[in-house]
């Protein structure tokens, strides 16, 4: 019994760092992104707080470039408005409103609703990148919702606190999202491969779609996080030589700048847990 | 004295690591301001208790970055064979209590012997990180960016503390 006592005393730092290691091991296991923890991520009250606090100062120093990009958007955006008042008064004779079927509008106005969240701590230089925001379950936040930016695509809700969420950024390989051409609906799955922080790969594209470089790529709206055509990025890249006889692989660019998140808006899909429901039934 | 020295260097470098050094990458490789602790440590403190300060240092900043366990693996394996380098440079009976320091033991063997603790931290955190998402080259990369630019500021640092020193 002593030369057993004597022996892990004499080799403690051993045992003691064999303990702490497996400990360590077990976290670094256990990390599925659906079902981590609360207690290790940067979404609860503590961390999420720090961060906060930090970010409320350096939230400012990149206020003068977001201003100039959303001065310019909306440019872009008064000068679509004037075309399509144009547009909409050489139709409005043609198209009579009040006989489109009252199901038609409340599917396209009713469903999806934008929740305005501030980024408090982001990760563009990690193998796996989340971000967090300051809403949380109390704001009607939950697990699976689509996160966009104003001009793009950036990421699914993993996880929820009271007053956070864990959001798992497309840049992160365990990320895989729907995706295809806007111009002709054909569609693949879209995931990061770990290089660049502005570049994803979209996988699966049937070979018959005549994808080209510039072709936009959006979402495809089927699965419950993200509706019809939110826009992800654009194609700079088709590579024929990936892939097998069906099916290729194109090069994307991303249209957010995961660098600079600062505001991004939470999509709340209406029917989210009846469409889940729904799916459940099934399996 | 030790404990007080060792608390204020623990908060000192988890705050500049969580708040400043994380966002500041060049191709994916970051400073690892935190290893100071690890490099800094007192040699008298008994052993286990060493390893467990670094394993809270390293789980600390896990938590704050969202990578469990990374950071606090290669913690408690580097504070574990942390001394075992210091004697490969410096005889153990020469140096026996106190922070390895510039005066104590010699700029250069002191350089090589911060160094050593960097590169095999550095290589340990991008070799775990690489399990998931493997990319050789990228990982050799970041694992000499982030060598070569925490040296450089641990250097200079220890430049900076032993010049202070020396004025008092």
């Amino acid at each position: 019994m002593w030369n057993l006592i004597r022996f892990f005393t004499k080799n403690s730092p051993f045992f003691t760092w064999l303990f702490l290691a497996i400990i360590s091991l077990i976290l670094l296991f256990q990390s599925n992104p659906y079902h981590r923890s609360i207690w290790f991520g940067s979404a609860n009250a503590v961390t999420g707080s720090l961060y906060q606090t930090s970010n409320n100062i350096t939230g400012y120093f990149s206020l003068r470039s977001i201003n100039q990009e959303l001065l310019e958007q909306i440019g872009e955006v008064e000068a679509e408005n004037v075309r399509l008042r144009q547009c909409l008064a050489e139709y409005s004779d043609q198209v009579d409103e009040e006989n489109r079927p009252e199901w038609q509008k409340d599917a396209a106005e009713k469903q999806f609703e934008f929740m305005l969240a501030h980024v408090v701590s982001n990760s563009v230089n990690q193998a796996q990148n989340y971000l967090t925001l300051d809403k949380g379950e109390a704001d009607g936040v939950r697990v699976g919702m689509g996160v966009a930016a104003h001009n793009g695509v950036v990421g699914i809700v993993a996880n929820t606190s009271e007053h956070y969420s864990l959001v798992i950024s497309m840049l992160n390989p365990k990320l895989r999202l729907s995706a295809g051409l806007s111009h002709n609906g054909s569609f693949g799955s879209l995931q990061w491969d770990g290089k660049s922080t502005s570049i994803c790969m979209l996988e699966d594209i049937a070979r018959n779609s005549k994808a080209q470089v510039g072709d936009s790529v959006v979402t495809t709206g089927y699965a419950a996080s993200f509706p019809k055509g939110v826009p992800i990025g654009r194609i700079i890249k088709v590579d024929d030589k990936k892939g097998n006889n069906n099916f290729f692989v194109c090069k994307v660019e991303l249209f957010t700048d995961f660098a600079r998140l600062n505001d991004v808006n939470i999509i709340v899909n209406k029917d989210q847990d009846e469409i889940e429901k729904l799916q459940q039934t099934f399996k | 004295m030790n404990s007080i020295y060792i608390t204020i260097w623990f908060f000192v470098c988890f705050v500049l690591q969580v708040l400043i050094f994380n966002h500041l990458a060049i191709a994916g490789g970051i400073v690892l301001f935190y290893v100071y602790l690890l490099v800094k440590m007192p040699v008298e403190i008994n052993r286990p208790l060493q390893i467990a300060i670094c394993f809270l240092l390293g789980l600390l900043i896990d938590i704050f970055s969202n990578t469990p366990g990374m950071n606090a693996l290669a913690c408690t394996t580097i504070a574990w064979v942390r001394l075992p380098i210091l004697h490969a440079y410096v005889v153990a009976d020469d140096f026996k209590s106190g922070s390895p320091n510039r005066r104590a033991i010699g700029q250069s063997l002191f350089n090589r012997y911060c160094i050593s603790i960097i590169l095999c931290h550095a290589f340990l955190l991008y070799l775990i990180e690489a399990f998931t998402c493997f990319n050789i080259l990228q990982m050799l990369i970041k694992i000499v960016i982030s060598t070569v630019l925490t040296s450089i500021i641990f250097i200079g640092l220890e430049e900076f503390m032993s010049r202070r020193k020396k004025e008092k």
